[in-house]
């Protein structure tokens, strides 16, 4: 998800029909400039060296998105596939969520978060929190700083605390729902879903990537 | 002639050439496999995730054929065309969660998001193809470009 306004002016962005490194190439209509999707910059054209700015988003279920923003709007067109549905989202398919800023790259294999849904990790000097839900196939990552503080969380998704003040969070919205920091809302970083081989081609020399502590790296490069 | 003078001429003479024959062959019979198999794959007739799937480990063989392991640059931007360009999506629409009903199933996959207060969401079985990849969306304000 990207917001398509580059030195204020809105761009029409569509699919190019090319693939580079087997990734989408979008063009805008306006400059008729080339973006590689993945990485969101211009690689040829008027616009090339500029990039798009990236925009939270999250993958989940419409249940689960629906019941946290019951005021959501849905996009609805014509159905293209029957295959994204949660029955088949659950099973090892080389899925990372990865996450890119500031020239640095990291990923959390999702078959390694189904046993560690709750990751206090570190991107650079950034905390982080990488989350995973698997009744609803939903990861997502946070800055675990509120208010300058750092932030440890334990617990499941579902039941989602942090240890230094014990207040209670929603893992999809990033609301402490109660206890003493309720009300305060987690900041959602631009985490993506990917294919593990199609992330290490456009990461290929400054991504890290994260492993359980048990097996005794945690990588906090 | 001082043996200060040979003895940088002999060290040039020894340092191997930059690309010998060899080499060259070699690259040029990995580019013209790599072509053949490109043309082969486009001719055949696969459908388009398993020619991306295809492109994408051709281009892997190549760089690796070639040494090249440098993050992506504009220099290196050689995309390849595999469908013919789509038109801009426009036939979509935005629906409450009650006009939904029926219309999205509640464990369907969506890609969401929340601007300023507003959220919307974007089924992922209504995005696949080549066709309707990128939405172009305004919410909260912003102009957004819906992709995955």
């Amino acid at each position: 998800m990207y917001a398509r306004k580059v030195n204020g002016r809105t761009l029409t962005l569509g699919v190019s029909g090319k693939l580079w490194e087997g990734s989408l190439v979008m063009t805008d209509s306006e400059s008729e400039s080339s973006w590689a999707h993945m990485i969101g910059e211009a690689m040829r054209g008027p616009l090339q060296g500029e990039k798009l700015v990236p925009i939270p988003s999250v993958m989940t279920s419409w249940k689960s998105w629906k019941s946290e923003h019951p005021e959501t709007t849905v996009c609805i067109m014509p159905r293209t596939s029957p295959m994204y549905v949660l029955a088949d989202m659950d099973r090892d398919r080389g899925h990372v969520i990865g996450l890119s800023q500031d020239g640095r790259a990291r990923t959390w294999d999702i078959s390694l978060l189904h046993d560690h849904p709750v990751v206090n990790d570190m991107f650079g000097k950034l905390p982080v929190l990488v989350l995973f839900h698997r009744p609803t196939y939903t990861a997502v990552i946070y800055n675990r700083t509120v208010d300058g503080k750092t932030l440890t969380f334990e617990g499941s998704p579902d039941e989602l605390n942090d240890r230094e003040t014990g207040s209670h969070w929603n893992f999809l919205t990033g609301v402490a729902e109660s206890g003493p920091l309720k009300g305060k809302e987690l900041t959602q970083l631009h985490g993506i879903i990917s294919d593990a081989a199609a992330w290490d081609l456009f990461h290929p020399v400054n991504s890290t990537v994260w492993h359980p502590p048990e097996e005794g790296n945690p990588d906090n490069r | 002639m001082t043996s200060a003078q040979e003895l940088p001429e002999n060290k040039t003479l020894r340092q191997p050439k930059p690309y010998s024959l060899k080499r060259a062959l070699l690259l040029v019979s990995v580019a013209i496999l790599a072509a053949g198999c490109a043309a082969y794959l486009i001719s055949w007739g696969v459908d388009y995730r398993k020619r991306q799937a295809a492109v994408a480990l051709l281009h892997e063989m190549e760089e690796h054929a070639l040494g090249f392991d440098n993050p992506p640059s504009p220099k290196s931007f050689y995309p390849v065309q595999v469908v013919p360009r789509p038109p801009i999506v426009k036939d979509f629409q935005f629906l409450s969660v009650k006009q939904a009903v029926g219309k999205v199933d509640d464990d369907e996959m969506v890609l969401a998001v929340e601007i300023n207060g507003e959220a919307r969401a974007y089924p992922l079985n209504m995005m696949t193809g080549p066709e309707r990849e990128v939405i172009n969306d305004t919410l909260g304000g912003r102009a957004i470009a819906a992709t995955w």
